[in-house]
């Protein structure tokens, strides 16, 4: 059994339960209710469940059709797109936590790159909606240090950004575009050198 | 590489290109749930959404295969209502690494899946219980009779009590036998019912089915001796009999239709 912390957790005692009782007994069930009788009908419901489960375990196994597995692989999708969504929607945008810090890119480019320098291209493809996910680990590190955010808040911005970039000058001859490229290619075709290119890709 | 199955690993979770090839190559269902679970929290911020698909699509089948094999078709919608549930639940868990199932899930999948099957099948057991006013009395409640009078003070067993020891109800259970009062009315020895799959199908009371597997098991009523169905069950012994004898009603009555 686990030891008793002051105020025991639901789920830490009725998984410690579930492991050590597997085909629950009636001296199993009276030594874990009175141990942890706030739990009592909880365990006593799992119990139950439990030997359910035992009584049925030489029965043939059923499997789900494809209708079913489609139906919940499309919901699965579903809760994880809206999870997305709302990461998003509940974000700030760089430039807000560029302009809250009075930061801009030059600087920000000065703070990251303290040991190792950093370019400001690539801080301002991150910034201007033109990088796409991921991005290496250390800069990730590195610029979530500096804004104090974390990662979340990063990926959010940055979906943001992607969302609405910043477009370059108007051509005569076609409309403003952006074009996002990865994290890889905008620090390869940076002014930096070779070693500060490995290491913003954590090659080194 | 693993030397009982000869199988590559799986990458790290967070090897974006790793699980791409994985995934590729078709290597995901060979991946405990753990690894792919854990793979779809710490690669979320990737905007190749075909990955994320591929992950998502591994870990749904896996999942809904494991929860519908549990979930006896018994349950209303055949068990399918709280499969969809405890499978959304997963994926909640994914969106929410911070949480307590968005952790307990990357480290073991498996008991964690069933551990919430278990609350979701209790829940709706506690929802589509029908109120009885008898199998409600919870033990503690003022009781009346002997019974009481000998249990509360500790003292030798009245003559109720003894009465009850000669019936062998009140029997250590490593002496108790079978009932076998309990095949009544079958009328061959190859006209056998599993009492198991009868208790599925036809008890709805998930408080009933255990008070009367541990019958089966031989657990006294009542006991100052041992443990017993009403300590076990948090319920008082005439609550007890009354629903192993509605059981066993239930079971003759069954046979008979059989006979």
């Amino acid at each position: 059994m686990i030891d008793r912390p002051q105020t025991p957790d639901r789920d830490e005692v009725l998984l410690a339960f579930q492991e050590a009782c597997p085909r629950p007994t009636a001296r199993d069930l009276i030594d874990w209710t009175r141990r942890y009788p706030q739990f009592a009908e909880d365990i006593r419901a799992h119990a139950a469940v439990a030997r359910d489960w035992d009584a049925r375990r030489d029965l043939p196994v059923e499997e789900p059709d494809e209708t079913l597995l489609a139906r919940a692989y499309s919901r699965a999708l579903n809760v994880l797109y809206q999870a997305e969504a709302t990461r998003v929607d509940n974000g700030d945008c760089f430039q807000d936590m560029l302009a809250s810090r009075n930061m801009d890119v030059p600087a920000l480019a000065r703070e990251i790159g303290r040991d190792v320098r950093i370019s400001r291209s690539v801080l301002a493809d991150l910034v201007g909606g033109r990088m796409r996910a991921p991005v290496g680990r250390r800069f990730l590190d590195a610029v979530c240090r500096v804004l104090r955010i974390t990662c979340e808040r990063f990926y959010a911005a940055l979906d943001l950004a992607l969302a609405a970039p910043r477009v370059g000058l108007a051509r005569s001859d076609a409309a403003p575009t952006a074009n996002a490229r990865s994290y890889e290619d905008a620090v390869r075709a940076s002014d930096m050198s070779d070693s500060e290119i490995r290491y913003w890709l954590d090659e080194d | 590489m693993d030397a009982s199955t000869s199988e590559e690993p799986p990458p790290d979770t967070t090897d974006f290109a790793g699980w791409k090839r994985a995934a590729e190559q078709g290597l995901l269902p060979r991946f405990r749930p753990e690894t792919i679970f854990a793979a779809l929290q710490d690669l979320r911020f990737n905007t190749d959404s075909g990955l994320r698909n591929e992950l998502a699509r591994a870990l749904s089948n896996r999942t809904y295969r494991l929860l519908w094999r549990r979930v006896g078709r018994n349950h209303p919608n055949g068990g399918q209502d709280i499969v969809d549930r405890v499978h959304l639940q997963v994926f909640e868990a994914a969106a929410r690494p911070d949480s307590a199932d968005g952790r307990g899930f990357r480290q073991a999948f498996v008991p964690r899946l069933e551990y919430r099957l278990k609350d979701a099948i209790a829940k709706e057991a506690r929802e589509r219980r029908i109120p009885d006013e008898e199998g409600a009395r919870l033990q503690g409640k003022p009781q009346h009779g002997a019974r009481q009078t000998a249990d509360a003070a500790g003292t030798d067993p009245g003559p109720e009590e003894e009465a009850e020891a000669a019936d062998g109800e009140d029997a250590l259970p490593s002496k108790r036998a079978w009932d076998p009062t309990l095949l009544d009315g079958v009328c061959a020895a190859e006209q056998q019912i599993d009492v198991d799959r009868f208790l599925q199908a036809h008890i709805a009371d998930d408080r009933k089915r255990l008070a009367f597997r541990l019958f089966m098991d031989g657990v006294p009523f009542k006991s100052t001796r041992s443990e017993s169905i009403a300590e076990a069950l948090g319920i008082d012994e005439s609550t007890a009999r009354q629903w192993i004898k509605e059981i066993k009603a239930h079971l003759k009555a069954q046979i008979g239709d059989l006979a």
